[in-house]
């Protein structure tokens, strides 16, 4: 298995984004507690790199401080949505029958519509933003991806023989699925998860771009960048740089996930 | 073996003209097709009713206000039939949406139908130009990529399809402001008024989809250049233009079509980022402006509008796709 170019530009991007997640753990708090309002839309310079925003506030402070949170609220989703698509894509998958066909209604209702609009949909009748809250709306629309390659792997490999004998030894379906599915399928939800990355980072930032997304008082990317657009004519850095951000990162887990396909030569996402 | 029909119904069906058993499994197929809309369109439904329920607290007292008279509480407790058991409620509301009575503004107290009527050609323009232009783009990308395998003009202009993929909206769309607006000054800011005013909301929207078509007709079109028919076209003594647009083009944007119909969903919602970004009068504007004065009936309108679009664009591009390659059953 050698390395494919992709993945390398891909984990290079992504490394450069998760150090300044960390940075910001040992940078942000005393740089968050101080602002001039003198430096209000501050262009770039050298004492403050990415210039200032609209308060005041260091950008690069918050751009880093952005990825910290981008990171969290897309792991942790794409963590639960993957938790409960293996659930309930398993059970489908292996018991079939009504249970299946109930799925497949299901997930293709979840399908037949554009799913930032589901979650617009959730999110416009929350009361309080909160950031678990964008994570539930997020993993209640997301699970039906992982569900679906699951189910897909689970029907594949049901009838194999290593399957077989582990369900003659007499083993319980929770260990059946842990033990001898998972492992075997490790494979295409990692690039699954991968990609899930991507399409987590992109629709947290519409959301937050839209004001729908995690509360005002938390420096994500897509906040910023709406306050960018709306300082567009006096200050274009605020936008330049908090979207440069969101390029990246999808750009990083798009391309992670490219090469992951190729060197594990899955098929299942399409060849395009 | 030439009809899917005449497998199964022995050779008597074989007398019919083979016209007639097209017509046949394409109108078994649109039936199917539309009667599974039936149950996903009332899901949808469901799910926008039920969405005014999962607000914490009393949809009266957030809408009104906890301060606001008891009578006018009474009144819009009436209006958003919520003084009946809750199945009798979605009863109600499916049983107007489907009498066009589809409630009223809480804030222009005017009927809500009317108002996404207004709003929707604006829609509708900014997405058919935006895949006016995805193809504009895409077409000379995707074709120059395919027949110059591996050269730079090849690297190139897929490199620009993954930007292109990975450059969300709303990143773009001031980006392009400041060139074209601000620095240039070739195009207006925002707004829908003024001539031009609709090549940057669709330039927008319509370059992610350019990306991706021009990644998919460059796959596509790399395929069909290795089959025979090509050899057969050349051998024949046709024009190499003519074999590639007429013989390996032609053939190449069957796969290029069946993702557009997956796509228009896509666009549906990155027009309501775009809306915002350009202050266009579509749809998407009104679903969030709607969103943040809490014009709940407004809200649940956009969205149910928004979601029947993409269900009936998508039993749409299965025809044309259908007509395009003859050879695609329907199932």
């Amino acid at each position: 298995m050698t390395t494919h170019l992709n993945f390398r530009l891909g984990a290079g991007i992504l490394f450069l984004i998760l150090l300044t997640a960390l940075v910001s753990f040992f940078w942000s708090p005393t740089f968050l507690s101080e602002h001039h309002l003198i430096d209000r839309f501050l262009k770039p310079s050298l004492a403050h790199p990415f210039g200032c925003d609209e308060d005041g506030y260091d950008l690069l402070v918050l751009v880093f401080y952005g990825a910290r949170v981008s990171l969290f609220v897309s792991l942790s989703t794409v963590f639960f949505s993957a938790v409960f698509g293996i659930m309930i894509g398993g059970v489908a998958g292996y018991f079939g029958g009504r249970l299946d066909e109930l799925f497949i209604f299901i997930s293709d209702v979840f399908l037949s519509f554009p799913s930032i609009l589901l979650v617009i949909a959730l999110a416009a009748f929350r009361h309080e933003p909160t950031v678990w809250g964008v994570i539930f709306i997020l993993s209640v629309v997301g699970w039906v991806g992982y569900a679906r390659v699951v189910r897909g792997q689970v029907l594949s490999m049901k009838k194999k023989e290593f399957i077989q004998s582990a369900e003659i030894s007499g083993i319980r379906f929770g260990r059946l699925l842990w033990h001898h599915l998972l492992p075997n399928m490790a494979g295409p939800l990692l690039v699954q998860a991968t990609f899930g990355m991507a399409g987590v980072i992109l629709v947290e930032s519409t959301l937050s771009f839209l004001g729908l997304g995690v509360p005002v008082d938390v420096p994500s990317w897509g906040r910023l960048l709406d306050q960018g657009v709306q300082y567009l004519l006096i200050a274009p850095h605020i936008s330049v740089f908090s979207g440069l951000a969101i390029m990246l990162a999808i750009l990083g887990f798009n391309l992670l996930g490219d090469g992951l396909r190729d060197m594990l030569d899955i098929r299942s996402g399409g060849k395009y | 073996m030439d009809s899917p029909i005449g497998l199964t119904a022995g050779p008597v069906i074989l007398t019919v003209p083979k016209c007639l058993y097209n017509f046949g499994t394409v109108s078994m197929y649109l039936l199917r097709r539309l009667l599974f809309m039936l149950p996903i369109l009332y899901c949808v439904s469901t799910l926008v009713f039920f969405l005014i329920h999962t607000i914490p607290g009393n949809p009266v007292d957030l809408i009104l206000g906890e301060q606001a008279l008891a009578g006018d509480k009474e009144i819009l407790r009436r209006q958003l039939n919520l003084d009946h058991p809750i199945w009798q409620q979605q009863f109600y509301y499916i049983d107007n949406l489907m009498q066009g009575d589809w409630g009223q503004s809480l804030f222009t107290r005017r009927p809500v139908l009317s108002m996404i009527a207004e709003r929707y050609p604006a829609t509708l323009q900014l997405a058919s130009a935006a895949m006016m232009m995805a193809f504009i783009i895409a077409f000379p990308l995707g074709l120059l990529a395919a027949l110059k395998k591996n050269s730079l003009w090849d690297f190139g202009s897929m490199m620009g399809a993954l930007l292109g993929i990975s450059m969300p909206h709303f990143w773009l769309g001031p980006l392009l402001v400041l060139l074209f607006s601000i620095q240039l000054d070739w195009f207006p800011v925002s707004g829908r008024d003024l001539p031009g005013s609709i090549v940057l909301p669709a330039l927008t929207l319509g370059t992610a989809m350019a990306a991706l078509l021009s990644r998919m007709l460059r796959a596509s079109l790399l395929d069909v250049l290795k089959e025979d028919y090509l050899k057969s076209a050349r051998a024949k003594g046709l024009r190499e233009g003519v074999v590639i647009l007429k013989h390996g083009v032609r053939n190449a944007l069957n796969p290029v079509v069946s993702i557009i119909g997956l796509q228009i969903g896509t666009l549906l919602a990155g027009a309501i980022v775009t809306e915002k970004i350009f202050s266009w009068p579509g749809i998407g504007l009104l679903l969030l402006d709607s969103i943040y004065r809490r014009d709940y009936p407004v809200v649940q309108g956009c969205l149910l509008v928004v979601a029947m679009s993409y269900v009936i664009v998508n039993v749409l591009t299965d025809f044309i796709y259908k007509k395009l390659d003859p050879r695609v059953q329907l199932g």
